[in-house]
């Protein structure tokens, strides 16, 4: 009406006040309306930020948890430039990584949410049972026969062989030890090494018919060095029997930092393998006989429960040899250079676990 | 005055004024009905928003701090470790903590953490010399003008497990919360259990 008749129909437009009130209070409640959805919306962003955050961690932790269990089962972690990556359900991914100080194992983990707007890093130091192994190149509980180019060093102490029975040098076997005023034996350092024993003079380094080792049980001998018997510490062996050379080597690298050879017939155990380096030591059982016979290098302890029969070639031992019966090292270049380096990080990675009090977040 | 001019001045009956009145207030009152409405109901959520969003906050904060509890970096484990409860001590509103903050190995002053309730207001501790008998040396967490904590409590659970000769002890931390807005409007609760990721190991 009020477009139809301007003139005329303005006079009668007196219900205006109700109009215009009720217009006002409509915008008002419309304008309350909408603060108050976008309250809610707001609420509804701030809850699934929280959840979000909570996915990151729980992700970070799943992460951790996933590092642990990687390291038990191949005794390594990767670096923060190759971090494994997974996700858990929901989502949310994770990613771990280590990084070494010292001796300590630190252990990483980030956890991101789905949308990859919160993240979360927590950290904490992983340990296992290290192995006590006595500082000595080389242990027999049998008879000890050396000929041929062998050397046995101790880089750090004055004992490289010690044996529950004789033990003879011939040939031109030697054992080197640090010279008197150097604190190690170091091979790039003019005159701090000396033999200390060779087939015509025996030193003191060499401990030879000792009732503490050969009065030791099967099981007492494995538990002095291993912690635990052979049986208990290797979970699982590999068979040689029948394999070539590369295929013991890739088993045995994914085996991780304790590796165990056995042969199910019984025969001399002699692969061909280049096993370990000097940052990542291993734990290398045979169960039954080996005869070296390679030109290979070894980083780590090498146990055997049976004897060496031979040891042909040019091997290379970095760290410990422990043999439960005779060692007879026949013809070629045999070394076996003990430092503690080498071998004070072994143990039995299977059993690793966070150390209490070093989980962070921070 | 003419017939047709009287005619012209008629004015509206008192029954169409009536009718007029009424239909406006009835047009009228079910506006401002649905304008009291919409207030209230908006005032009720945004006080309820907030409150959420100040719980939400608070339970992360203390979950999160609380959660860092037993940290060390010693190498001998630190304070922490010399018994399931070593520096954490629950008593009903009240809890301390401690952990590594600078991760230096000792115990410094700062070190010493906690939270309380004291007449309404969650208050927070980073010093030795706070205790769970008196608020003096604890600084507020929260404030009036925000949230109105009604109650607080937190409650510790020890687990051990044991192998060999070894023991080890889990520990989680039940945290429960009301709280009102500074109106009064709304009031909400919630509860969190922290797992506190440092165990203690005893031989």
């Amino acid at each position: 009406m009020i477009f139809c008749r301007p003139y005329s129909g303005f006079k009668k437009q007196q219900g205006i006040a109700t109009l215009v009130t009720v217009l006002v209070l409509l915008i008002v409640t419309t304008v309350a309306a909408f603060t108050m959805t976008s309250s809610i919306v707001n609420e509804k962003q701030v809850v699934a930020d929280e959840l979000r955050a909570l996915s990151a961690f729980e992700a970070a932790q799943s992460g951790l948890a996933t590092g642990i269990d990687t390291f038990r089962r191949t005794g390594a972690l990767p670096l923060i430039a190759s971090a494994a990556t997974g996700s858990i359900s929901g989502g949310a991914k994770w990613e771990y990584w280590q990084q070494r100080s010292g001796d300590d194992i630190i252990l990483f983990a980030k956890g991101y949410s789905d949308d990859l707007s919160v993240e979360r890093q927590v950290r904490m130091k992983i340990d296992f049972a290290k192995l006590d192994l006595p500082e000595i190149s080389m242990v027999a509980g049998g008879v000890m026969t050396a000929s041929g180019n062998l050397d046995i060093t101790n880089t750090q102490g004055n004992l490289t062989i010690w044996s529950g029975d004789q033990v003879t040098l011939g040939g031109s076997a030697s054992t080197t030890i640090p010279a008197p005023g150097y604190p190690e034996c170091d091979e790039n350092v003019s005159g701090s090494c000396i033999i200390a024993s060779n087939k015509d003079y025996r030193g003191g380094d060499i401990v030879d018919s000792d009732p503490n080792l050969s009065g030791l049980s099967t099981s007492e001998f494995q538990r002095s060095f291993l912690g635990e018997t052979v049986s208990e510490y290797c979970d699982s062996y590999i068979d040689v029997d029948g394999k070539s050379d590369s295929e013991i080597l890739a088993l045995a690298e994914a085996a991780g930092a304790k590796i165990c050879l056995t042969s199910g017939t019984n025969q001399t155990i002699k692969p061909n393998l280049s096993i370990g380096s000097a940052s990542a030591q291993k734990v290398l059982v045979i169960d039954g006989d080996f005869e070296v016979n390679s030109n290979t290098e070894f980083y780590g302890l090498l146990y055997v429960t049976g004897d060496i029969n031979k040891a042909n070639g040019n091997a290379k031992f970095y760290g410990s040899i422990v043999v439960q019966g005779d060692v007879d090292l026949g013809n070629g270049g045999f070394t076996v250079v003990f430092d503690s380096d080498f071998t004070s990080n072994l143990g039995d990675e299977a059993v690793t676990t966070a150390v209490a009090g070093t989980w962070r977040d921070w | 005055m003419s017939r047709s001019a009287r005619h012209n001045q008629a004015g509206y009956t008192l029954i169409e004024l009536m009718i007029g009145m009424a239909v406006g207030l009835i047009v009228l009152s079910g506006a401002l009905f649905l304008y009291l409405q919409i207030f209230n109901v908006s005032k009720t959520t945004l006080a309820s928003t907030q409150l959420n969003r100040e719980l939400s906050i608070l339970l992360d904060t203390m979950s999160g701090e609380i959660r860092r509890h037993g940290y060390s970096a010693s190498s001998t484990g630190g304070p922490y470790q010399a018994s399931s409860s070593a520096g954490l001590s629950v008593s009903g509103s009240c809890i301390l903590y401690g952990y590594d903050v600078d991760a230096d190995g000792s115990q410094d002053d700062n070190e010493y953490r906690g939270f309380m309730l004291n007449a309404g207001k969650i208050l927070i501790a980073q010093t030795a010399s706070a205790t769970c008998a008196s608020p003096t040396n604890w600084s507020d967490l929260t404030s009036l003008d925000a949230v109105f904590v009604s109650a607080l409590s937190f409650m510790l659970n020890i687990d051990s497990a044991n192998t060999g000769n070894t023991t080890s002890y889990t520990r989680t931390v039940d945290i429960s919360i009301s709280a009102s807005d500074p109106d009064g409007l709304v009031s909400s609760s919630k509860n969190v259990t922290v797992l506190i990721p440092n165990n203690v190991v005893a031989n």
